[in-house]
């Protein structure tokens, strides 16, 4: 699944126009970026976030690219909804430091 | 980085928990002590947690809708259509007016869907389903006549055009009291039952989907946008709740938790629960969650919001002190779970109906089993721990207590309840014996009447007037049978049916007991005569009738009565002695005072002042009339006056003179009593005064009680 978004995702903008850098480190606004920029741009950090803690990346490829539900992931996973939550919340906040670390 | 990840992890759930910046700073200022590094890299990444979520947001660009939108100006053609202006803006798409030119002319709505989905697959399901959509006639729901795409690629749907305002707008503007609006929603609920017989079903009803405009001032509902949300949103085996990326189609404000879920098994009664939740807003003018919070939320937190949280009776929203049917019947249409909702719109309809004809609902708070039920469910974990707890600590001695007692107590009131239960059949059969007994004397047939009458014991005689006469009517048969036996037991009856049935002072009523003492003597059952006695001395204790107090004197005093007795009958004798000494009222009639001279005799001899009752019963043998029952009884008593005296002589005088017409008459045939004839009561008394005075002649003497 993830490998599909982020081919459609390379695809298209690749296509569209050339890829350029719209997120602006002040004040983390992603609202001008597209879907498939987000989509290219966390596979990327995805790669690091898996060396590091795989258990974040685990999450973040079920649930923004898999899209399955928190409650789905934790009945597969046998935890709470709220632990799910919980990882999720640190997974996305890490992912972006990341990024910004990577700038 | 001074510590492994998973500490790291740890320790960042923790501070994420705390729900100020404040806290969190405090938290970790604590928990890391020395270790600046740590403490800033996990200040960084909780800062980072809001911002993080966008970048994880994969709905689509708001810019990117409305920018495709502005292709379709004004004047701009889409297939048969021609657009004239852009009216309104919905959750979902943009809405034109728009004209057709062909087959007919005529002015259309026009609703252009914004999101980026597969056109064709909504084309598609939307032919499926315009079968379905063709059948609906109804007034209070608008046609959908056709579905496209427009050149963009966006599908679009054709409807009837609907000039009107949003139901809750209406409401609101026109100020509707509470009687209106839940007439406009009746009328919106039978449109909705209509669509749902043409398996239809709507799955996005919400205020704005209902318009109402005036037809001739009446206001008239109409239910626009069928058939869209199924097919813009799932077919078989989709997602029907969703886009593909998942978000809300509209506001969820007014879906069903089942249908926020994402479920593909949507029903009919996912609808109840949307018109539920719209006859919430109309009650309470305002939706049952807050929109902006569910505009806030997650997906997932809407979800839960829904499923879990129950929102405030409408009437407490609006202002009210009490909650009342009407919140049930909102409570019971939004239940969470659909099997507890109406099963049809129009049974919601007819409960609004009984509502508003104040006849009770079948919507009821739910019990207390059914809210314990959802607590438990909400909070699964806990209750699971503190019920093992719980239930250690109490272990096999308090339920073995609990059921003991639970059972002991159910079996006392299993017993209450079967008695309560034979009760009532026995009475019901005795009244239905009585009936019949009843049918029977108006036939004649008196011997069967007295067969039926016989089953019934003498202490559950059904109170009633029907009873009572009935009773009456099979004694006096047996008194001109000469059965004295039974008419003492019948008579009785009657007279027990009749005292508690008619609580009057009333002559009617004592002569039955005047004609039951008189019989029990007789048959010298003095039991059943003690028991009528005392009922008859405290049924008419305080009367004032004196014909009432007459019969109860002699009736009381045709045995030698105890002193108490005696005394307890002054009041009545008092009344006598007024009456006889009245030249008004009863007191004008000669025989009845003759009678009454007689009874005070009677009572002074009983009570041993055998000067008094000689004065008495020569005053009462004065009166001119000649009543030979009357006349035999004074001179009975007289004899028994003189035999107590030990002059015999006279006494047997006495007895002679009226002895040999008392045995005549009592061998003669009794009568009820007519203009010419003695009442046969009158006889047997007489009969009985007789027996007495001979028995005091040869007898040991009756001494006068001191």
């Amino acid at each position: 699944m993830r490998r599909i978004l982020v081919q459609r995702a390379r695809a298209k903008s690749s296509l569209k126009r050339s890829r350029k850098e719209t997120v602006d480190i002040d004040t983390l606004d992603f609202a001008d970026t597209s879907v498939d920029d987000r989509v290219l741009l966390v596979d990327e950090m995805m790669v690091r976030l898996e060396k590091e803690h795989s258990e974040s990346a685990a999450l973040i490829s079920l649930r923004f690219f898999g899209g399955l539900t928190s409650k789905e992931i934790a009945a597969m996973e046998g935890v709470t909804e709220r632990t799910i939550e919980r990882r999720w919340a640190y997974a996305k906040a890490r992912l972006l430091q990341i990024y910004l670390e990577e700038l | 980085m001074s510590s492994e990840p998973s500490i790291r992890n740890v320790l960042f759930y923790a501070a994420a928990c705390l729900p100020t910046p404040e806290e969190r700073k405090v938290f970790l200022e604590h928990v890391c002590g020395g270790d600046d590094d740590l403490r800033e890299h996990l200040g960084k990444l909780l800062a980072l947690e809001s911002a993080a979520a966008p970048l994880f947001d994969l709905r689509p660009e708001k810019t990117d809708g409305t920018a495709a939108f502005t292709e379709e100006a004004n004047g701009t053609r889409i297939g048969r259509y021609r657009l004239i202006k852009r009216v309104g803006e919905g959750g979902c798409g943009v809405v034109y007016l728009a004209e057709q030119q062909e087959p007919v002319q005529r002015k259309v709505a026009l609703k252009v869907i914004r999101l980026g989905m597969d056109t064709e697959s909504v084309i598609a399901r939307f032919e499926a389903e315009r079968q379905a959509l063709a059948l609906m006639d109804h007034p209070n729901i608008a046609r959908v006549f056709d579905a496209g795409a427009t050149e963009s690629g966006r599908p679009y749907f054709v409807m009837e055009l609907v000039d009107g305002e949003r139901i809750t707008d209406f409401c609101q503007a026109a100020g509707l009291n509470l009687r209106q609006r839940l007439d406009l929603f009746m009328q919106v609920c039978h449109a909705i039952q209509h669509a749902h017989q043409k398996g239809v079903i709507h799955r996005d009803i919400k205020p704005s989907n209902v318009l109402v405009r005036r037809h001739d001032g009446i206001p008239v509902p109409k239910v626009i946008d069928f058939g869209i949300a199924k097919a813009a949103t799932g077919g078989p085996g989709e997602n029907a709740t969703f886009t593909t990326l998942d978000q809300f189609l509209g506001t969820p404000a007014y879906m069903s938790p089942e249908q926020a879920e994402g479920g593909v098994d949507v029903d009919t009664r996912s609808d109840i629960y949307s018109l539920g939740a719209m006859l919430y807003e109309l009650i309470a003018g305002r939706p049952p969650f807050d929109p902006k919070r569910l505009k806030e939320a997650s997906v997932e937190e809407t979800r839960r919001i829904l499923r879990e949280e129950e929102p405030p009776p409408p009437s407490i929203v609006a202002g009210h002190h009490k909650v009342g049917d009407l919140d049930w019947i909102v409570m019971k249409a939004m239940a969470k779970e659909r099997t507890r909702r109406y099963d049809t719109a129009v049974g919601l309809a007819t409960e609004v109906l009984r509502y508003l004809n104040d006849e009770p609902v079948s919507a009821r708070p739910p019990s207390r089993g059914y809210r314990l039920g959802k607590l438990v469910k909400r909070n699964k974990g806990i209750f699971a721990a503190v019920s093992i707890a719980v239930f250690g600590l109490w272990g096999g001695l308090g339920t073995a207590t609990w059921l003991f007692l639970r059972e002991k107590t159910a079996r006392q009131e299993q017993a209450r309840l079967h008695q309560i239960a034979d009760q009532a059949r026995e009475k019901a059969e005795f009244r239905e014996r009585v009936a019949q007994a009843a049918v029977q004397v108006g036939r004649g047939i008196l011997g069967e009447a007295d067969r039926l009458l016989g089953t019934i014991p003498i202490d559950r005689v059904p109170v009633s007037l029907e009873a009572a006469n009935c009773y009456r009517k099979v004694a006096e048969w047996h008194v001109l049978g000469g059965r004295f036996e039974q008419a003492a037991e019948r008579y009785s009856s009657a007279a027990y049916a009749f005292s508690n049935v008619d609580d009057s002072d009333s002559n009617t009523i004592s002569i039955d007991v005047l004609a039951a003492a008189t019989s029990l003597c007789y048959v010298e059952d003095l039991a059943a005569y003690d028991r009528i006695r005392s009922f008859a001395i405290q049924r008419f204790a305080g009367t004032r009738h004196p014909q009432v107090a007459e019969q109860v004197l002699k009736a009381s005093l045709l045995k030698p009565a105890p002193e108490s007795v005696s005394r307890e009958l002054d009041g009545m004798a008092e009344l006598l002695e007024q009456t006889v000494n009245s030249e008004a009222g009863w007191g004008r009639a000669l025989r009845f005072r003759a009678w009454c001279c007689f009874a005070l005799g009677l009572k002074a001899f009983r009570e041993g002042s055998d000067d008094l009752a000689t004065l008495w019963l020569q005053r009462c043998s004065a009166y001119p009339e000649v009543y030979e029952p009357r006349i035999a009884s004074s001179r009975f008593i007289l004899a028994m006056i003189e035999s107590r005296k030990g002059h015999s002589v006279e006494a047997r005088d006495l007895i002679e003179a009226s002895r040999a017409s008392v045995e005549r008459a009592m061998q003669a045939k009794l009568s009820l009593g007519g203009p010419d004839e003695a009442i046969w009561l009158d006889w047997v008394d007489a009969k009985l005064f007789l027996d007495q005075a001979i028995a005091s002649l040869d007898g040991p003497r009756d001494p006068a009680p001191k």
